[in-house]
């Protein structure tokens, strides 16, 4: 049940990267599985971890710290895998994010959200939604598919630069 | 067309009558198929309001009260089949459900689109679930009766008449008109036993071949909801000449029927149909029971505890296990159809390309998965077209050297070790090695002077762009064909062999998985990594002391062995994954379509049944990777692709 004023807002799933702290639309989430054993894919990009089998089928999983050029971290008993459900070619498809550690799922209205400040990065920026300040806290509210997406090319890239060198 | 329901009471009636033919279980007769075929006219036309209707309803239950009371069923088998007749071309003088259009004039229909309405779609459905398997068996019989053979007509009306039924329900009156007169110019054999001429096949092959463009293009069409009718006057034509040409008397050979009929049940039994994507998703099901149910069992073998729980535990096992053997089996077809179809397709080949060829078919019943049999139609045609156009010769040529003036063309089925078997083979030329030489050097594919093994010899004819064909034709010669039987194979996790001798013949020896579901993989360890082999595709494997003589990195992949010096690919390497090796390793031999190469690991760690899966799609292709794998453990293995690997070798060390 929803009052009124929810109406203009949407609900985000947070989650902690190193001191920051995320949020993802929570349509985009298909649920939250603790870590498991990842088998890594030879020659594709550095920040994909590898591929798991989620229920049958196999999805790819994606380190946000190495695709945000973070430091690494050891995997910890809070480090989970979001699987977020996005479109592609041919339907949805399910990619998993590693991340340290997931908060709540936080109510943020459109009044709320702030767009990036004019500073850091372009490569960063295009991830990002906007920001949604709270009280003691700011929430980076990331364009999951666009993180993906543009993980997508890259992997691609890289993958052909390894053939290449391998050649 | 405004629809009009059914009356309560006549549709009590009518579903009565349908729960009653499917009682009728031993069908001698297709008694069956004939009332379904005249449940489905009698509902069509009362729906339309079609005024004499009421009386063949009336009729037919009349009939069938007969058949229960247990008057003798011939009299009123005939009376039926001609009830059905009057109703699908129209009784003279009364007009026929305006819809349905045929006269008894069967005037030939003008080509033009044919539009799909909602409430025909699932019609159409069920038809091009439908009229293949009876197309197929027309074309069992008309192959045999081609071939010199004694063929049971009923075999060849029985289809016709439950397709024109439909095609006359489906409004296809192109369809229905030329089934009609099939079925006529068949009819005097059925009455009389009268042995069909040959040359009656060679009349019926075209409208069969009608038949599988027009369904075809409805395939083609459903989603559009439209699709070109073809042009059938042609058809009609040849027909109506032959019909009046009445066939010549070949008395007796009826006994023989007995034996195909025989062969046909497995065809025709009674059957659910089921679409693909439930069997898939019911497959995936199973299969991630098995892999839950180890994981379950191996941790209650885990506890050390007896009783019930490790009983249970035990007998859970067994259960996944005939589940999945069930569920497997539910995806098994035979795959005479196809080998069927092969023989049409080089019988055709055979005539194109003037050649006199026999075909011989052997294990139709063995079992394949459906998706794999549909995968594996296009390298057989390869296959075969590479028999019919290189490999046999004119009839003066085989005269020549004393062979026999029909080249023998054999396809042979069977399972063997838990993978599916097709042998091809022919007794033709055999590999032209000196022409194959002289090809491959003028395309750049050999080196002057290079040796040529057997085994380069095979890997030069599956290169793509080769052809050793002196110009192109129709049946070959453009250089894709082997080619694009390698890939395919590949794909599938097969293997395929070649064995050839200079003016005896050629064999192709396909070896694939029963199912691409599962397969039986060989899992090797390169350093932190597991990779699945497709067992199909290993030759065998050796210990080897990476100390000894080689120093396995770029510029020395090769690796002597008895068999002369073979690529060696060092996974490691290729994967740039971190290697722990010790002096310890291992070396794979691998086998893909006639290509053999060896592999580095570092260790075997045993031969286990995987499910296979698609590699997730937003990782792209990797090269050197055929597919993704859930190991028994759960977690995902790599499988490897051989032939990637092979060539990304060869290009390195050209």
């Amino acid at each position: 049940m929803e009052d009124r004023s929810t109406t203009g807002s949407a609900k985000y799933l947070t989650f902690q990267l190193a001191r920051e702290i995320y949020g993802l639309e929570i349509l985009k989430v298909r649920e939250i599985v603790g870590l498991m054993e990842i088998t890594a894919v030879p020659q594709t990009a550095h920040y994909i971890r590898g591929v798991v089998n989620l229920r049958g089928k196999i999805i790819p999983v994606l380190d946000l710290r190495r695709k945000f050029g973070m430091d690494e971290a050891e995997f910890t008993k809070q480090t989970c895998i979001i699987t977020t459900q996005i479109p592609g070619k041919s339907g949805a498809i399910l990619v998993g994010l590693v991340v340290d550690m997931v908060h709540e799922v936080l109510l943020v209205s459109e009044t709320e959200i702030e767009p990036v400040p004019e500073m850091g990065d372009d490569l960063q920026k295009k991830f990002i939604l906007g920001l949604a300040k709270g009280k003691d806290k700011v929430t980076i509210l990331l364009d999951i598919e666009k993180v993906v997406q543009s993980g997508d090319l890259e992997a691609v890239e890289g993958l052909e630069k390894a053939i290449a060198g391998a050649v | 067309m405004p629809f009009h329901p059914i009356p309560p009471s006549l549709e009590d009636e009518w579903s009565r009558l349908a729960g009653r033919s499917v009682l009728l279980e031993n069908d001698p007769e297709g008694l069956l198929s004939l009332l379904e075929d005249l449940v489905r006219w009698i509902e069509k036309a009362v729906a339309q309001d079609w005024p004499p209707a009421g009386t063949y309803l009336s009729q037919t239950l009349t009939l069938i009260q007969g058949l229960k009371a247990g008057r003798p069923a011939a009299p009123a088998l005939q009376r039926l089949r001609d009830l059905l007749d009057q109703m699908t071309l129209g009784e003279e003088g009364e007009e026929a459900p305006a819809l349905d259009g045929p006269q008894k004039s069967a005037a030939p229909t003008t080509p033009g689109l044919f539009h799909i309405s909602e409430e025909e779609l699932p019609g159409f459905q069920d038809f091009m679930g439908e009229a293949p398997r009876h197309l197929d068996n027309i074309e069992v019989t008309l192959l045999s009766l081609g071939q010199g053979a004694d063929a049971d007509v009923l075999q060849i009306c029985r289809p016709f008449h439950t397709l024109k039924g439909i095609c006359g329900f489906m409004n296809l009156t192109g369809l229905n008109q030329v089934a009609h007169k099939a079925e006529s110019l068949l009819e005097p054999y059925k009455s009389s036993g009268l042995r069909m001429p040959a040359g009656l096949a060679d009349l019926l092959f075209p409208v069969l071949d009608l038949f599988r463009r027009q369904v075809k293009l409805i395939g083609e069409g459903l989603e559009k909801r439209a699709f070109p009718l073809l042009d059938n006057s042609e058809h009609l034509r040849r027909l109506e000449k032959d019909a009046v040409e009445a066939p010549a008397a070949e008395a007796n050979g009826v006994e023989n029927a007995e034996n195909n009929s025989h062969q046909m049940k497995g065809l025709d039994d009674r059957s659910i149909r089921i679409g693909v994507e439930k069997m898939d998703a019911l497959l995936e099901a199973v299969g991630e029971l098995s892999i839950c149910q180890t994981q379950v069992t191996e941790g209650v073998l885990g506890l050390n505890v007896t009783g019930i729980l490790t009983s249970e535990a035990g007998r859970l096992g067994k259960i996944s296990r005939q589940l999945r053997d069930i569920v497997l089996s539910l995806r098994m077809v035979p795959i005479q159809a196809l080998l069927t179809r092969m023989a049409r397709a080089a019988r055709d080949l055979a005539r194109q390309t003037g050649k006199e060829v026999a075909v011989h078919l052997a294990g139709g019943e063995t079992e394949l998965d459906k998706r794999l049999v549909e995968e594996i139609a296009e390298p057989m045609l390869h296959l075969l077209r590479n028999a019919v156009d290189h490999g046999f010769e004119k009839s003066e040529e085989r005269r020549r050297v004393g062979k026999p003036e029909v080249g023998q063309l054999h396809f042979r089925a069977s399972h063997q070790g838990g993978d599916f078997v097709l042998e091809v083979e022919d007794d033709g030329q055999g590999l032209d090695a000196e022409r194959i030489k002289s090809k491959a050097l003028e395309k750049g594919l050999l080196k002057a002077g290079e040796e040529v093994t057997h085994e380069k010899l095979v890997d030069l004819i599956f290169a793509p762009g080769f052809s050793t064909a002196e110009k192109l034709t129709d049946v070959s010669g453009r250089g894709v064909g082997l080619d694009a039987v390698r890939r395919k194979i590949e794909e599938l996790k097969g293997a395929l062999r070649v064995e050839s001798e200079r003016g005896k013949g050629c064999l192709f020896i396909l070896r694939i998985p029963l199912t691409l579901a599962l397969m039986d993989g060989i899992l090797l360890r390169v350093g932190d990594n597991r990779y699945v082999l497709p067992a199909a595709q290993v030759r065998r494997f050796w210990a080897f002391r990476t100390t000894q003589e080689h120093e396995l990195s770029k510029g020395k992949g090769w690796i002597e062995t008895k068999e002369g010096n073979l690529p060696l690919v060092d996974l490691a390497h290729w994967f740039k994954g971190r290697s722990d090796r010790g002096e310890q390793t291992v070396v794979v031999e691998v086998e893909s379509a006639g290509r053999v190469t060896t592999l580095l690991a570092d260790e075997i760690l045993g031969k286990q049944q995987v499910v296979i899966k698609p590699l997730a799609e937003a990782l792209g292709r990797v090269k050197g990777v055929s597919g993704g794998a859930v190991l028994g453990d759960g977690r995902v293995g790599l499988i490897l692709d051989v032939n990637a690997l092979a060539a990304w070798h060869e290009a390195v060390h050209a």
